[in-house]
């Protein structure tokens, strides 16, 4: 983030000549400045810094919520890291699920915004609002939708490649490991490639014709100018909607939960088959509310924080130094 | 190289793009007028012929009741999220006050902070502030946007022209008569974005109100689609033309919206 707070230093205005009536000293106006951030300051220490603080104390005790709390020391952390694997499981599917979806996502997201930033093309905004569509969708209703059509036995996507003589026996969408994993992995780039595109669209927007035209003067071909030109040109905005998608993609709840809890074939067990979309988001839920064991989830939730300030730092310091993309 | 040809190659190629994103939409909507029994033999396509008795299953419940608690919540919500996001982005970006950096670094710390870090103590706290089962939980923590404080306050550096705070201020206006009266009209098209996106979040959240809300009477929208499948175990019909007419009005809304909000989420980025 680059701070450009100089020229914010407000200069009291030459032709002040007249005595000012109120507020208008710099040092006392700035005075104000707590008055509007008030409700903000507010806000965020009893909605957000205090339960932060206060379950990282919850963390290190045994609580159900009813009885009383009882300290145990690093105990949670230490079962979350050497005796429970599914910590690293879930951390292990939640990265798996990203790297299926993400990279997909962002090519996908890629060449449409390119063609539809083009000029050659007709009914541009009809086609941009299509592919846009699904980031409305509520995301449980996504999870439902999905369930459905990828059923085993009676979804419609299973019974359109059987017909079409593409797979001969029905593929268990949801109730194998890892095409459960490939499964949300379609779901998601669904719901957020319009999203990405958006963003990318906009990014390209941003960047000058004359830089275009001074590259085709020098006799770049398209190929050449996309490479060269608009990516490098993009760097910013695809840094913003890489870190998003993966802050995004570590809190991955709704879709993984409705998609395994809505299937027509017989119930999964929360995190689906095997536990290969039990994302930390899950994992966390389950251990907190459904087994009730809120010092375990307190733990697993500030090991969730880590984790995405790890990979956000890591992330901004990569794209960052690339140059080249 | 000449450039119909080219122009229809590429638009038939985006059509066909378009087509997969929506079709899972379209089949929604078809699937949703069918009896469960038929909905699995064949290719539900085409309309089918249930669809007054699947109404009649998904109006049996308090189905418009979860869309009023929905669409209130969202209101309040966007409102309170957008004034207090506005008018801590104007303190950061027009004051100069002392820790403001340090008190700016919060608010970027805040963006990365997951919400399930705080919220067995949230839920907690909420039970202390006697607001468990009502829907307080799901309004009053909208006050503390930092998503939308640090959008505002990219936004009114360079919306919200000094020159003009200043003449105000010469001609004797007050501060907060200033930012209610000259600095909101410059930062109205933001808003208006901004306040979409933050209804649209509001709307679709799951987490919080499947956490904090037990009573049936007070579902949200999402609780209400997320429960069809535990009263209507097989009709699958009833149980998708719940989900079609929990979701198809908002997004037909937000066609309409579609420019405003594509531009906000993109400002966002754009000015990152």
């Amino acid at each position: 983030m680059k701070e450009k707070s100089a020229r914010n230093i407000i200069i009291t205005p030459a032709t002040n000549s007249r005595k000012p009536r109120r507020g208008n000293k710099p040092g006392k106006r700035n005075r104000y400045a707590i008055f509007f951030l008030a409700p903000y300051i507010a806000g965020v220490l009893v909605f957000w810094i205090l339960p932060i603080l206060f379950t990282f104390a919850i963390s290190f005790t045994k609580w159900d919520g009813f009885n009383a709390m009882q300290f145990i020391g690093i105990e949670n952390y230490k079962h979350l890291f050497l005796e429970d694997g599914r910590f690293f499981k879930s951390l292990f599917n939640t990265v798996v699920i990203m790297g299926l979806s993400i990279p997909v996502t962002l090519v996908l997201a890629l060449i449409f915004a390119y063609i539809l930033s083009g000029k050659a093309l007709y009914a541009k905004r009809f086609l941009q609002l299509g592919v846009f569509l699904p980031y409305i969708m509520t995301p449980v209703a996504v999870g439902i939708i999905f369930a459905l059509l990828f059923d085993q036995h009676y979804g419609f996507v299973n019974r359109i490649l059987m017909y079409l003589h593409i797979i001969q026996s029905p593929l268990p969408w949801l109730g194998n490991e890892w095409l459960a994993r490939i499964t949300l992995a379609i779901a998601l780039i669904w719901m957020y490639c319009g999203y990405q595109m958006i963003l990318l669209m906009s990014g390209m927007s941003m960047i000058s014709e004359d830089v275009y035209d001074a590259a085709r003067i020098d006799g770049a071909n398209t190929r050449q100018v996309f490479f060269r030109i608009t990516l490098p040109l993009l760097k910013g905005v695809l840094v913003f909607v890489v870190i998003t998608s993966l802050i995004g993609g570590f809190q991955l709840f709704d879709e993984p939960l409705l998609l395994f809890n809505s299937s027509l074939s017989g119930k999964f067990p929360i995190g689906g088959p095997d536990n290969a979309a039990l994302t930390m988001s899950l994992f966390f839920y389950n251990e907190s509310y459904t087994n009730f064991n809120f010092g375990y989830g307190a733990a697993i939730s500030y090991m969730m924080f880590v984790v995405i300030a790890l990979i956000s730092f890591v992330s901004m310091k990569i794209m960052d130094r690339g140059d080249r993309l | 190289m000449n450039r119909i040809p080219r122009r229809i190659l590429l638009t038939c190629l985006m059509l066909a793009a378009c087509f997969a994103f929506i079709f899972p939409f379209y089949m929604m909507l078809m699937m949703g007028t069918y009896k469960s029994e038929t909905l699995f033999r064949i290719f539900a396509v085409l309309p089918g012929d249930y669809l007054l008795e699947n109404l009649r299953t998904v109006f049996a419940r308090n189905f418009l009741h979860s869309y009023w608690n929905s669409l209130y919540i969202a209101v309040f919500v966007t409102l309170l999220s957008s004034l207090s996001s506005a008018m801590a982005g104007y303190a950061f970006a027009k004051y100069d006050f002392r820790g403001r950096k340090k008190l700016f670094n919060v608010v970027l710390i805040m963006l990365m902070v997951p919400a399930q870090l705080g919220m067995i103590a949230f839920v907690w706290e909420m039970k202390q502030f006697g607001w468990s089962d009502t829907h307080l939980p799901l309004i009053i923590p909208a006050v503390a946007n930092s998503f939308g404080v640090f959008w505002m306050r990219q936004y009114i550096q360079d919306a919200v022209p000094n020159e003009v705070l200043d003449a105000a201020r010469i001609d004797g206006c007050g501060e907060i008569r200033i930012f209610f009266q000259i600095a909101l009209a410059f930062i109205r098209p933001a808003l208006l974005s901004m306040g979409l996106l933050f209804f649209l979040w509001s709307w679709n959240d799951y987490m919080l109100p499947l956490l904090v809300i037990n009573n049936s009477d007070l579902q949200t929208m999402p609780l209400f689609i997320a429960s069809l499948k535990d009263y209507m175990r097989t009709d699958y019909g009833a149980q998708l033309l719940g989900v079609s007419l929990g979701t198809i009005p908002l997004i037909i809304v937000f066609i309409f919206f579609s420019k405003s909000l594509i531009k906000g989420l993109s400002s966002a980025a754009v000015k990152e």
